[in-house]
């Protein structure tokens, strides 16, 4: 349900990974997630780890939305973020405090709707829960 | 690309422009918009509907019909139909469309038709289920339709450029004041800049008069042969140029431009025409950001600097310089669906003719009208533009 978590041993380094669609035949990642490959229309596409750090390119916060469960009282974050390996997501974000450029690292969560979503964190931030979300959004 | 020697639209008119008043909700169906489009196209150009044998047509509330179904709903027999799905760059294609089959004697007189209604929660239907990339990638993130992506491209924009939300207001306010003047306008209210700050917050640097307000109505015009259009005896309007371009700029994380900077100095060249020799420039405002990347685009200014371009000048109706958005655009009469993606043509169609709706520019001969179209997943994927001249009678 969440990002996994890679110690490597040589360097201690913590890397989080998320999965994303990747084709087996040329690598290129498919997202939003695609049966035939972008690039070389290979039909192997698999989930495949990658490194989920990436900065913020753009961030927002809705205010008006047309689901209730994002109608929270200081609206609901979202951002468009770049993994490091180039991939570009709308993603929901955790603090709406954090600003263009800054370093974040996605997390993979299920939401109410039985959705796999992606969230961006502070680099430093452990893991949530859709739980953990709402209730620090309810504040 | 290989660049490539398109043939030109001459002795096409374009004639007829109709704007069917769009009203805020409406419990009739898209079909009604276009039998009222259809009625009017005849009644202006004084021909029977049996005349009209080619029907383009654009609609996002027209399904699960398309163009076949109206051609049983209204008793017609066409020898040449089309459907362009292309949202806000749905006119100029269909223009376009409509042009090379008139050229090519596929048809003589072809009806295009940009309309849709909007039925109570049919806008929360519409952007749920807008294309798969959209409902497994963005919806699920905010539930925000097009306002979410647009916040974070005019956010990333003004990031790039150095720019406040007050760089944003002139294109509003001057289109306001526009539509205080054009008899369709749904929003006719006067808006000052204290009432563009001030308006409720939306997403992220997007608040109320940054949105188009979802509407039902339609936009149409018919597209025949200048011989034709003289045979009948009404005002017509000349295509002098048509572009397009599609999915341009892919790699940019987030979208800061569009395919206009492309084809645009093809565009002017191939109309014979300067940057300096628009009269009007109809550009699709669906957020003041898009008609900014635009008018940059299309090179009226640098890129960056459409914020300045806007300031230092009177866009209105009655300016002598550049005019913007004659009706007042989305901004203030509505958003009409695919309407839309008519609304300029129509408008220059109108302005070019002498026969604006209160109010007519002062003598235009030339009009740009400029598309964008179709936020799939992050970004409008579709870049047309179209030079429009005023008909000259042989």
């Amino acid at each position: 349900m969440f990002g996994r978590l890679h110690s490597q041993s040589r360097s201690k380094v913590m890397t989080y990974t998320i999965s994303l669609p990747t084709c087996d035949s040329c690598n290129a990642v498919q997202y939003p997630s695609r049966e035939i490959c972008r690039n070389c229309f290979s039909e192997n596409i698999t989930h495949k780890d990658t490194d989920a750090s990436g900065i913020l390119l753009a961030h927002s916060t809705i205010g008006h939305s047309l689901h209730n469960q994002f109608s929270t009282p200081a609206g609901w974050p979202i951002a468009t973020v770049q993994l490091n390996k180039g991939t570009v997501l709308i993603v929901h974000l955790f603090d709406s405090a954090m600003t263009t450029g800054a370093k974040i690292r996605l997390q993979s969560l299920m939401d109410p709707d039985g959705r796999r979503v992606f969230i961006a964190l502070p680099l430093s931030m452990k893991a949530i829960s859709w739980e953990d979300l709402i209730k620090e959004r309810m504040k | 690309m290989s660049s490539l020697q398109k043939t030109g639209f001459d002795k096409v008119a374009l004639v007829a422009p109709v704007s069917i008043p769009y009203t805020k909700i409406s419990d009739k169906s898209a079909h009604y918009f276009f039998g009222r489009s259809l009625k009017e196209l005849t009644l202006q150009a004084n021909i029977h509907k049996d005349h009209i044998d080619g029907i383009a047509v654009s609609s996002f509330t027209l399904l699960p019909d398309t163009v076949i179904s109206l051609t049983e709903y209204f008793d017609m027999s066409p020898t040449w139909i089309e459907q362009v799905s292309l949202g806000g760059a749905s006119g100029v294609v269909a223009m376009q469309r409509a042009a090379r089959a008139v050229q090519m004697g596929d048809a003589n007189i072809i009806a295009c038709i940009g309309a849709d209604t909007n039925k109570k929660e049919g806008f929360k239907e519409l952007v749920e289920n807008f294309s798969s990339f959209s409902s497994e990638a963005t919806y699920p993130y905010g539930a925000a339709g097009p306002n979410g992506v647009f916040s974070l491209i005019t956010q990333n924009y003004m990031d790039k450029f150095d720019l406040s939300r007050k760089d944003f207001a002139k294109i509003c306010l001057d289109q306001r004041q526009n539509a205080q003047h054009y008899e369709n306008a749904l929003l006719k209210t006067k808006l000052t800049l204290e009432d563009y700050l001030e308006a409720r917050h939306i997403a992220g640097p997007l608040h109320l008069f940054d949105c188009v307000m979802p509407c039902a109505g339609a936009e149409a015009f018919l597209v025949m042969s200048v011989d034709k259009a003289i045979e009948l005896d009404v005002p017509f309007v000349e295509i002098a140029g048509i572009e397009e371009r599609y999915n341009a700029y892919s790699t940019d994380p987030v979208q800061y431009r569009g395919g206009w900077s492309i084809f645009a100095n093809h565009l002017f060249e191939s109309a014979h025409l300067a940057r300096s020799d628009i009269d009007l420039l109809y550009t699709y405002d669906d957020y003041p950001v898009i008609s900014m990347m635009q008018i940059e685009d299309l090179g009226f200014c640098d890129k960056g600097k459409a914020a300045e371009f806007v300031k230092n000048q009177d866009l209105t109706f009655d300016s002598p310089g550049l005019v913007h958005n004659s009706s007042g655009g989305q901004l203030s009469c509505g958003q009409a669906g695919s309407a839309a993606g008519y609304m300029g043509i129509v408008e220059a169609i109108r302005q070019l003719t002498n026969s604006a709706l209160g109010n007519q520019v002062s003598r235009p001969f030339t009009a740009l009208i400029s598309g964008y179209g179709m936020v799939n997943y992050d970004r409008g994927l579709c870049s047309v533009g179209s030079i429009l001249k005023a008909g000259a009678r042989l």
